[in-house]
């Protein structure tokens, strides 16, 4: 049972800013879907009740028992992504989704909560102000295996984001000029390690395209070169809802999911990306302010890495679309169609809420 | 009660704010610059590929001859297009357009042509145009992604080749080129509508949208008779056959009113099978072709000679020497005669005879009346590029121009000009213009096209007396082989000797025979000039073009139904007199 006191600590801000940003997603996946057979925003409108759902299950349990647990389900989700990439079936030509009776579950967006956990359990007893070499490597360890394991599903756009994880544990834990340098260097090698053996032509021709878009307008490029020239036709006020003609009539490729952001500037022009850009401000900084009322370093680590994991896949989404950054096939947090991305999203959250709830508890 | 790990992660994490904001930052500079600095170019860029204008062809005007028959018209016919699909390479969109191989002829070079303006990102690419209905169907049908088809009017001429020439021809986006098409290209053309099409990304056509409804052309009615035409046409082609001739045209005209009923050309060509360019057979040789008219301008001659009371009708003139010295050039006849009276110089058409009236007339009368004639200037009638023909200023002349000119040599006339001449004579001294087209259908009100005022160029007594000697010219003289039993013929035969090309220089071996006549009972009824071009073995007027005359008029002539009107017994008398040789 959880004590009045801790109901009352309960950042309904925070659950009202998510309700924003999940109901943005379910009106422009309307829009871009609608003509779709699948009723995709409906969908998305259950994943969301089911978010908040799972969201207040999880507040009933205090983070340092997750904490304590994390690396059970971390070797458990390890195991069932292994098994999965022996015996799954490929749907869309990834094995990144376990097909259930009446759905279908992507496990490697809730690794990322599991990876959060794992680091603010690996770090919240370490009081230097550097991390030492065996800490250091351990992180990597915990980071490196699920991206290896989803990655050959493939699906390097979410294997990115574990990595994302890690950089974030590293600054919070602080590195010495000796750690940066050797990342920098490891970094490089494995830029280069997998632009030789592990990237497959297309993701090549993602970043060859990315560089030179002009280069290939009808292959790689074509993606971008929609996605800006959607984005740019929407103007100031944008073409209004449901009548942005990119999206409309699918010029717009994965108009619902990664291209969401090119939807919301055609048909809600710059107003309407501001508006989407003032509610995700207000969301991450809710969650970077709440790191004063930890009372552990795991509190702090958590809400640290949330503010991390979402703002970077938020941006890297969002550079994608505007052609600043290559493809990648992060989704945009909360908005985005796909119900393990939501839920998995909405449950990060609700480790922050869990955190910031328990700040007077006494140990 | 700040622990001092929590300073540490309150620094951290202000770093990380600070980062967040200058990537903010700089996500929202981008998108000013592309949602409001640079909006425009990227939706021209949309418009690119999702619209497409395209022009709505007019329904071009419909010609018709003056008894009601269509001579050309437009009908629907479909045209494949291709719009790219950006998201297939060159080879997968070349592999579409190889589908359609087994429906319409295409090359392997139009297959090249096509791929090289997918590669260009061409937005439309015609395939082929103006398709039959059954492999356009076949196309529908197959419903390849990209491959469009449009509806466009293609021209159609349902008597083949009858008037061909008159006609002429229009390019592939319905220009005229040639002929009337050509001439009357405003008029027939209408107005281009407008059509926005809409695609989606897999480049299917869901919408279409007219913003210019286009305005059809208007019709023409032309006065040519399609019967005197096909008569005209099968005549002339009967003569050239048979003589082997180069070149030929045959006018035939009502003289009261300029209307022209025919004008046949040789060599011919079928309007509706595709030609790649314009040659020789397109020419309209009735207003193109410039001759040296010889005999026949004899009419001219003698008018300049009754008007201006040079000669009168009984002086005679002395051809028995057989040819005159003119500076240094021997004319000749090409019979002996003795003295000749003035009808009679005409009658048997002797140069000898010919050139005394002419030096009696002067040059300055002979060229009046050659100018009156409205020689050396175009007719004006509604065709393209009619030649003026080709008269010099007196005082240009050499000492024997006026011999020259006074039996049809050193001018160049268009056989239309010659027609004109003699329709003066029929029309008792008034020259009145030809004319081609009878009504402009301009929306329902028949709009007649705007007429010249006649001219009068000879007196009506002129005009008569020498009616009088061209009617002798068919009883009796060099055109007898024009005569109809019962019909009143007046006309005039001609021989002229071509000149070389090269050395413009009379040459003896090529020729031009024609002859000039009309029909009357008491009133002219219709007036026939045929010219025919170096024709081989016999090469006078009244060998090879007066039978022609003679065809064509007694067909015409069963053709509206009219009686004789000349007693029998005085064809007896007429039938008497001896052909005469010379012209």
């Amino acid at each position: 049972m959880i004590e009045r006191q801790k109901i009352q600590n309960i950042d309904w801000i925070l659950i009202g800013l998510i309700i924003i940003n999940s109901l943005i997603g379910v009106v422009v996946i309307y829009s871009s879907s609608h003509y779709l057979a699948g009723h995709f925003f409906l969908r998305q409108l259950i994943w969301m009740i089911i978010s908040l759902g799972v969201l207040f299950i999880l507040l009933t349990v205090d983070y340092r028992f997750l904490v304590d647990l994390s690396p059970y389900i971390y070797i458990l989700f390890l195991l069932l992504l292994g098994g999965n990439l022996i015996f799954g079936e490929l749907t869309a030509g990834t094995k990144s989704w376990i097909r259930l009776p009446f759905f279908q579950i992507q496990l490697s967006e809730f690794m990322k909560l599991l990876v959060i956990l794992m680091m603010a359990r690996l770090f919240y007893k370490s009081r230097n102000v550097f991390i030492n070499f065996r800490k250091g490597m351990a992180a990597i360890l915990i980071a490196a295996v699920p991206f290896c394991l989803v990655a050959l599903q493939p699906d390097p756009g979410t294997a990115l984001s574990y990595l994302i994880i890690l950089l974030g544990a590293f600054i919070l834990a602080g590195m010495n000029k000796k750690m940066i340098i050797f990342l920098l260097v490891a970094s490089v090698c494995f830029g280069l390690l997998a632009w030789n053996f592990c990237l497959k032509d297309y993701q090549k021709d993602r970043l060859t395209a990315f560089v030179f878009p002009g280069n290939d307008p009808l292959g790689s490029g074509y993606q971008i070169i929609q996605s800006k020239i959607a984005i740019g036709s929407g103007g100031f006020l944008g073409k209004g809802f449901k009548k942005g003609t990119q999206s409309q009539l699918r010029f717009l490729p994965a108009r619902h999911t990664d291209f969401i952001f090119a939807v919301i500037g055609e048909e809600f022009g710059f107003l309407g990306i501001l508006f989407t850009l003032m509610s995700y401000v207000l969301l991450i900084t809710r969650i970077l302010k709440s790191i004063k009322e930890t009372i552990d370093r795991a509190g702090a680590y958590i809400i640290f890495l949330v503010a991390v994991l979402i703002s970077v896949q938020f941006f890297i989404n969002v550079f994608m679309t505007v052609g600043l950054l290559p493809l990648t096939g992060i989704p945009l947090p909360f908005l985005s169609y796909g119900g393990s991305s939501l839920l998995a999203n909405t449950m990060a959250v609700a480790l922050v809420l869990n955190v910031k709830m328990r700040r007077f508890v006494n140990v | 009660m700040t622990k001092p790990y929590q300073k540490k992660i309150q620094r951290r994490t202000i770093l990380l704010s600070l980062f967040l904001f200058l990537w903010l930052g700089g996500l929202t500079f981008r998108l000013v610059q592309m949602q409001i600095i640079q909006r425009t170019d990227a939706q021209k860029k949309i418009l690119a590929q999702n619209q497409q204008i395209i022009d709505i062809r007019p329904n071009r005007g419909t010609i018709y001859g003056r008894k009601g028959n269509i001579l050309a018209r437009s009908i629907p016919r479909k045209s494949v297009f291709y719009h790219p699909f950006e998201n297939d390479s060159v080879s997968q969109q070349i592999n579409k357009i190889n589908r359609l191989k087994n429906i319409i002829e295409l090359s392997d070079k139009d297959i090249q042509l096509i791929k090289n303006r997918i590669q260009k990102n061409d937005n439309f690419i015609w395939i082929m145009r103006k398709i039959e209905d059954g492999p356009a169907e076949k196309i529908k049908e197959l419903d390849i992604a990209g491959v469009h088809m449009q509806e466009e009017k293609k021209r159609f001429y349902p008597q083949g080749k009858l008037a061909a020439h008159l006609l002429g021809r229009v390019s592939r986006d319905d220009a005229g080129q040639t002929g009337l098409e050509l001439y009357f290209q405003s008029i027939l053309a209408g107005e281009a509508g407008k059509q926005i099409n809409f695609f989606d990304a897999k480049r299917r056509k869901y919408r279409f949208e007219i913003t210019k409804e286009p305005v059809d052309g208007h019709d023409i009615m032309l006065t040519i008779d399609e019967t005197i035409q096909f008569i005209a046409e099968k005549e002339l082609s009967n003569a050239m056959k048979e003589r082997h001739a180069e070149r030929g045209t045959v006018i035939i005209s009502q003289p009261q009113t300029g209307d022209i009923l025919a004008m046949a050309n040789y060599p011919t060509f079928d309007p509706n099978l595709p030609s790649s360019d314009f040659d020789m057979t397109d020419r309209i040789n009735s207003i193109h072709y410039i001759y040296d008219p010889g005999s026949t301008f004899k009419i001219v001659t003698a008018s300049a000679a009754l008007e201006f009371h040079e000669v009168d009708q009984n002086d005679t003139f002395d051809c028995s020497a057989g040819s005159i010295n003119i500076a240094g050039k021997n004319f000749k006849d090409h019979s002996h005669y003795d003295v000749l009276t003035f009808p009679e110089v005409i009658i048997h058409s002797s140069n000898v005879g010919t050139i005394q009236v002419g030096q009696r007339i002067g040059e300055k009368h002979l060229y009046d009346m050659i100018k009156k004639f409205r020689f050396g200037q175009r007719t004006g009638i509604d065709l393209p590029m009619e030649e003026p023909g080709l008269l010099w200023p007196t005082d240009r002349w050499s000492k024997r121009s006026l011999a020259s000119l006074s039996i049809g040599y050193e001018i160049s006339v268009t056989p239309i000009q010659m027609l004109m001449t003699l329709n003066t004579i029929a029309n008792q001294g008034m020259y009145i213009p030809p004319k081609i087209v009878k009504n402009i259908m301009i929306s329902s009100n028949k709009r007649p096209t705007a007429k010249e005022k006649p001219i009068r160029v000879i007196s009506e007594q002129t005009a008569s007396d020498i009616e009088a000697i061209l009617q002798d010219v068919v009883r009796f003289g060099t055109g007898t082989s024009a005569r109809i039993n019962g019909y009143t013929i007046t006309g005039k035969t001609g021989t002229a000797q071509k000149r070389d090309p090269v050395t413009k220089r009379y040459m003896s071996t090529a020729h031009i025979a024609s002859f000039v006549g009309y029909v009357s009972n008491n009133r002219p009824l219709f007036s026939i000039i045929i010219v025919i071009d170096d024709p081989k073995g016999q090469y006078y007027g009244s060998q090879v073009a007066t039978p022609v005359f003679r065809a064509i008029a007694s067909k015409i002539l069963r053709y509206y139904g009219i009686p004789r009107e000349i007693q029998p017994e005085k064809q007896l008398i007429v039938a008497q007199h001896s052909q005469g040789a010379a012209e």
